[in-house]
């Protein structure tokens, strides 16, 4: 079987690792939020990934060609979210650091959801990135942790090379 | 006929220097709050080598190098320290690891 040559990539929030970091651990490149603002709301930065539970405020980011993709927090994924997804090519994005850096319970629930997110994503066809969004060194995780981790959750092999390269498509 | 048992070895950066050696139980002890005892049982793993103070290897049985990867990302705490434990890379041979660089950004050390 021919594996097809891939670029891992990651995201973090606060956290910046050098180039050197992001090398040894697997990844073409680790971007900052200096990059890729990780914001609440829709905001007027060149790229953005908007964080919210709020359906109605990530529809509207969806459109929007600045936004990357969206976070959903602690809220089910409605159906025409996902179709609105797919139509303008934006992806839904994990952050892994919710399932690998939380206290057990609450990693628990956070591992329930975001396999319940993937199943849904998958099902309509929609794009998945997955990041870290780590806010210290502790919170990384190597490439193929990533990968691991993307299979755990409920993707195949390739579903989750694709997932961890996704980012990198957004710039 | 003895059997020779097949092992895999990974490769481990942490984000802070640790003995992993004299914190082998502690590390242990983590892998199996998180795999469970079933799991720990067959994949068996042992910290085998330590290069540098911030790189070691785990032995671990082969079929279970995937599972000892997903463990190493929830582990986040050995004893009372915050630490972050990378799998670089997974190998039949521990020879393949010991090469690796100690440092990022460094040449490998010639064998």
């Amino acid at each position: 079987m021919i594996r097809v040559e891939y670029m891992p990539f990651d995201l973090t929030s606060t956290y910046k690792p050098s180039p050197e970091e992001a090398l040894e651990l697997g990844f073409g490149r680790i971007f900052s939020n200096d990059e890729i603002r990780v914001t609440p709301d829709i905001s007027d930065v060149p790229t953005c990934i908007v964080a919210n539970s709020d359906q109605g405020l990530l529809d509207r980011a969806i459109r929007r060609p600045n936004v990357a993709g969206i976070v959903i927090n602690d809220s089910e994924l409605l159906r025409m979210t996902l179709e609105k997804l797919k139509e303008n090519e934006k992806a839904l994005v994990l952050p892994l650091h919710q399932i690998t850096c939380a206290e057990t319970r609450q990693r628990l629930r956070n591992i329930y959801r975001m396999r319940s997110l993937l199943g849904s994503a998958f099902r309509y066809g929609a794009d998945v990135a997955v990041a870290t969004l780590a806010e210290n060194k502790t919170c990384l995780l190597s490439s193929q942790q990533m990968v691991e981790v993307c299979m755990f959750l409920g993707a195949n092999s390739k579903q989750a090379d694709s997932m961890v390269s996704r980012l990198g498509e957004m710039l | 006929m003895i059997l020779k048992r097949k092992y895999r070895y990974v490769a481990v950066r942490s984000s802070s220097p640790i003995d992993a050696s004299a914190q082998e139980n502690r590390i242990t002890a983590e892998i199996l709050r998180v795999i469970g005892e079933l799991s720990y049982s067959e994949a068996n793993p042992k910290i085998v080598s330590q290069t540098s103070k911030t790189f070691f290897i785990i032995r671990v049985n082969r079929g279970h190098e995937k599972r000892l990867v997903l463990a190493l990302a929830f582990i986040k705490r050995v004893g009372e320290m915050p630490i972050g434990l990378f799998s670089i890379k997974t190998s039949g041979t521990i020879r393949s690891l010991k090469y690796l660089p100690d440092n990022p950004g460094d040449p490998a050390p010639k064998a």
